[in-house]
């Protein structure tokens, strides 16, 4: 019989070729790990660095024009035009800048920040580009717009007819282009990050079944191992054999429970921070665009019929109560509706532990304000409507309904924004051993297998 | 006794091989197929079958014998062109009376450009892209009729009530506007009625009252625009990968002027201001 020192006829040949498929197993379940973890942090770094906060600015622009039509209206209709076109720097100090205009400043730089960095992700999107382009463009023909009503209604009074005309451009620019803008590049910079994440996720658990196969793989070998080696030379236990089992078993339960752990962070960070943090960025945005919508219907009151449907369909979106055709009926149910849907009723559904509780009765009241603030101005007290509409100290502020309102949104928001940083943050933190730790234990195991197996090599040398 | 255990050794060695060597061929063959499932898209298909409306003038209507032609027409065609599907591979079925939801839950159409709206009752059911136009409901006129500027202004006119409508409803009973239904078969009737002088308005979505004002001369959209209307492009529920496309070729067909062209050519002479912009989206799932 010709020696085959590789060939499974000899017992050599039987144990080393057991030992080479352990080996095989081990190598396996080590790339599979290494592969699964490099997954995982890519996935935490998506959420936790880069399209996470990307999205939540992109998010915040969509708010970040909504304030800005805000302040315009509410300067407009407490008659501030003074202090908006005050500039300290040309006219000295004669004059003083309002709060108002700063605001407006600010919020727009932000909204040109994110419009530009949405441009400037990803492979170069053509369409994209154009939509940031028409963007900016449209800002600025925003704010032209908004310069001429402000000078038009400059001076003692209510806004003039022409300003009035140069505000409904601006404001129509605003709903008609600038908003459905924003929200199309934000709705797909969200999908990107779902589409990023949901990958990244599945390959973390792909990753996991992998791991969980080798190392049964590795078991498998490993027991097969032992068994030739007991019967064979009569031996018990191999003793490094037994270890390497032992740390194979080890390291295998390491790396699978910690990948469920990375998929379960991966899942927290998307699905309590990032998720609800943009749907509650949208409804903040839909809650200032909408009592700006009633302080519209004062200052444009020819337009009045238009706005104050808009006022309900954002009120539905964000509460929905079945049946609410018109405004009356949306008050009335509102005050006993225990079932409703829109973006309060899905958020009710899928937390029951973190009840709204202070939210809705925020909103419940905001609203109450608002049904006097309509019945006053369709009385045709736009005076009246105005004055119940704004702070009645401070009538350059909102309603402290409404702003107590905001706040509660407000709150919600960063604590979401919070989870999502924590989740990443532990996510990436539990990651780090896992760079060393399999292939550090997948040289120890092998050096025990190899160990175990050298000595009955030996007898056949 | 020796043979005995040998064999017996021998079985459980080569089943614990054989075991070993099963799992690591499964491990890496089978992994990505078990989280890689994606539902089945509208992408990538040879050929589509689209539900569309009929009988709307401007929108989907025949002339005569001939096809179906209109705006609704010209978006699916460039929708399906932009999803890789040839105008000869698309098949576009008329919906009647039957709900687009319901046409695609039973499979008998792929996706659908109507003019039924994008409601919160529909999105449960379907996935929608889009919308492809933010309708509004408006009020058509004769032309030269200058006492009618709003919806307010319908009090005391008679209007027109289409079985099947429910816009005649929004005026009468939501905005509480005292005006006279007067039945009709159909909206075309309608304006020919109102042409010539037996009722005094009609009110629905203003495509459809700028497709009539297209096909019945000395009628004219008054732009007074009171509720949103949303036409989506209805796809099968889940259909995510679809709807991320179908918006992302809307967007084009805006961005491109296709869009404008399209409008143009159906209702450029019916009075109604054409929007040059995307809509904004409802998003997907």
């Amino acid at each position: 019989m010709p020696v085959k020192p590789w060939g499974v006829d000899t017992v050599a040949g039987r144990v080393r070729a057991l030992a080479v498929l352990a080996l095989l197993a081990l190598a396996v379940l080590v790339a599979s790990a290494y592969a699964a973890v490099g997954d995982a942090r890519e996935g935490v770094r998506t959420l936790g660095e880069r399209e996470g906060p990307l999205a939540e600015s992109i998010g915040d622009m969509y708010l970040a024009l909504t304030d800005m039509d805000a302040q315009v209206t509410r300067v407009l209709l407490t008659e501030g035009e003074a202090g908006w076109l005050c500039a300290p720097e040309v006219a000295g100090a004669d004059c003083e800048r309002s709060g108002a205009r700063y605001v407006y400043d600010i919020r727009r730089e932000d909204a040109q920040r994110a419009a530009l960095s949405a441009a400037s992700t990803g492979p170069t999107d053509q369409a994209r580009m154009r939509t940031v382009q028409a963007l900016l463009n449209g800002l600025h023909d925003y704010d032209r717009h908004v310069q001429a009503a402000m000078d038009a209604a400059a001076g003692p009074g209510a806004p003039p007819p022409e300003a009035v005309r140069e505000y409904r451009t601006a404001t129509a620019l605003m709903t008609r282009e600038l908003l459905p803008k924003a929200s199309n590049l934000a709705g797909e910079e969200a999908a990107d990050v779902t589409t990023a994440y949901r990958e990244g996720r599945s390959s973390v658990l792909a990753g996991r079944l992998r791991v969980l196969g080798a190392g049964l793989a590795l078991v498998a070998a490993m027991a097969g191992l032992q068994v030739y080696l007991t019967r064979r030379f009569r031996r018990l236990v191999s003793l490094p054999l037994a270890a390497a089992l032992v740390g194979a078993l080890a390291l295998t339960t390491t790396v699978a429970t910690r990948l469920t752990t990375e998929a379960d962070r991966l899942r927290t960070a998307k699905q309590t921070g990032l998720d609800p943090a943009l749907d509650l960025t949208r409804v903040r945005a839909l809650g200032t665009s909408m009592y700006t919508d009633r302080a519209r219907q004062v200052l444009d009151p020819e337009n009045a019929d238009r706005y104050d449907r808009r006022y309900l369909d954002k009120s539905q979106t964000i509460l929905h109560v079945a049946g609410a055709s018109d405004l009356d009926g949306y008050y009335r149910a509102l005050g006993r509706s225990v079932d409703f849907g829109g973006y309060f009723g899905a958020r009710a559904r899928q937390d029951a532990n973190h009840p709204d509780g202070e939210l809705l009765s925020a909103y419940r009241t905001y609203q109450d304000l608002d049904r006097t603030v309509r019945e006053l101005a369709e009385d045709g007290r736009l005076d009246a409507a105005a004055q119940a509409h704004l702070d009645p100290r401070w009538r350059h502020l909102p309603h402290p309904a409404f702003r107590a309102y905001d706040r509660e949104l407000d709150a919600r928001i960063s604590r979401h924004q919070a989870h999502r940083v924590h989740a990443a943050l532990e996510a990436e933190r539990a990651l780090r051993p896992m760079t060393w730790l399999p292939p550090v234990a997948a040289l120890a195991v092998g050096a025990l297998i190899a160990a175990g197996i050298w000595p009955r090599l030996a007898e056949y040398r | 006794m020796r043979t005995v255990r040998s064999a017996r050794t021998r079985a459980a060695t080569v089943a614990l091989a054989a075991l070993s060597v099963a799992l690591l061929a499964a491990t890496l063959t089978a992994a990505p197929l078990v989280y890689g499932d994606e539902p089945e898209s509208i992408t990538g298909r040879d050929e589509l079958v689209i539900g569309v409306d009929d009988g709307l003038p401007g929108l989907s209507a025949r002339t005569g014998d001939g096809p179906l032609e209109g705006f609704e027409i010209d978006v699916a065609t460039y929708v399906a062109g932009r999803l890789g599907v040839a105008p000869a591979d698309v098949t576009l079925r008329p919906l009647r009376s039957s709900l687009p939801e319901d046409a695609l839950r039973d499979g008998t159409i792929d996706m659908a450009v109507s003019t039924r709206p994008i409601t919160a009752g529909r999105k449960d059911r379907v996935t929608f892209a889009g919308p492809f136009y933010l309708a509004h409901q408006d009020v058509l006129v004769r032309q030269g009729d200058r006492t009618v500027r709003n919806v307010q202004d319908l009090r005391g006119k008679r209007i027109c009530k289409v079985p099947g409508f429910d816009s005649w409803q929004v005026v009468t009973g939501e905005r509480e506007v005292a005006a006279v239904a007067v039945p009709m078969t159909s909206h075309r009737g309608c304006a020919e009625s109102l042409a010539a002088g037996r009722v005094d308005a009609a009110t629905t979505d203003d495509l459809v009252l700028a497709g009539l004002a297209a096909a019945v001369p000395g009628t004219t959209v008054v732009n007074a625009p009171f509720t949103d209307v949303k036409y989506g492009i209805a796809l099968p529920e889940g259909d995510r990968e679809g709807c991320l496309a179908v918006n992302r070729i809307l967007t084009g067909m805006y961005q491109n002027g296709a869009a404008t062209t399209m409008l143009n050519r159906w209702f450029g002479t019916s009075g109604l201001d054409l929007p040059a912009t995307v809509p904004q989206f409802e998003g997907c799932p």
